[in-house]
């Protein structure tokens, strides 16, 4: 059975961008949805059980900081995995990120086998190979 | 701390071009001249300095750019939407770029959301 997967950003350039590297990425997926900023993506968290989110931290609404926050104190969806992708970032924020729940961070621009070697880190996926 | 030069700007903007959009670039030695409407993509950042970032294209120039970073043919209706959005995005992973070579990693800082004027 295929990955359920969220992609959050506020982009929707970025977003599809994403939804293509996860394509070339070889891993099985079953669903990806969008989320335009992290209020939404707590709404779709609510209403569909996810196996990772990716997320953008500079996000209208709430931004991606707040959304690792809610969802680590949230014991629904504590358990589910957050990858951060997004702009290079201080390395203070990116430890700020690791230590509030988020489990690893990529920046933007990323390669497809960056995000299938964090995948396959976390949830233990397999992908294809580097064509 | 100096200010950013030219050359760092260029190069910033350079990689991330062809990182992101899948375009090479290089600087030149003046200004284009540009006929019709110019999009401008702006961006604030703070840190121990703070600023605004401005990226300026044409709308086609800005159309490809979208098509390549979507994955799909120039002068497709989905290129042309998302043309605006693809720049600001642009300047998005541009700012990153510049907070993190002009300030470090080890400096916190903060990019404000893109916007666009046309």
């Amino acid at each position: 059975m295929g990955l359920d997967l969220l992609v959050v950003d506020d982009s929707p350039v970025t977003r599809k961008m994403v939804r293509r590297a996860i394509g070339l990425c070889g891993i099985e997926v079953s669903e990806v949805q969008e989320a335009g900023n992290g209020a939404e993506a707590l709404e779709k968290l609510a209403a569909h059980r996810f196996d990772l989110v990716l997320a953008d931290i500079n996000m209208p609404v709430m931004n991606g900081v707040e959304l690792v926050e809610r969802m680590a104190r949230d014991p629904d969806l504590a358990s589910i995995p957050v990858v951060i992708v997004a702009t290079p970032m201080s390395q203070q924020r990116v430890d700020h990120l690791l230590d509030t729940g988020a489990r690893a961070y990529i920046a933007k621009p990323f390669r497809p086998e960056a995000l299938r070697d964090v995948l396959a880190q976390i949830l233990g996926t397999t992908g294809g190979s580097d064509d | 701390m100096t200010e950013p030069t030219p050359e760092m700007l260029a190069d910033l903007l350079g990689g991330v071009i062809q990182d992101t959009a899948f375009v090479f670039a290089d600087p030149a030695e003046e200004p284009a001249s540009w006929e019709g409407p110019v999009l401008v993509a702006r961006i604030a950042f703070e840190s121990t300095r703070s600023g605004t970032l401005r990226l300026a294209t044409t709308m086609p120039a800005a159309a490809e750019i979208a098509a390549n970073m979507l994955g799909v043919d120039p002068g497709t209706p989905e290129a042309d939407d998302q043309a605006r959005a693809a720049v600001s995005e642009l300047l998005n992973v541009i700012g990153g770029a510049f907070i993190t070579r002009y300030f470090g990693s080890e400096v916190p800082s903060q990019l404000g959301l893109p916007a666009t004027d046309l």
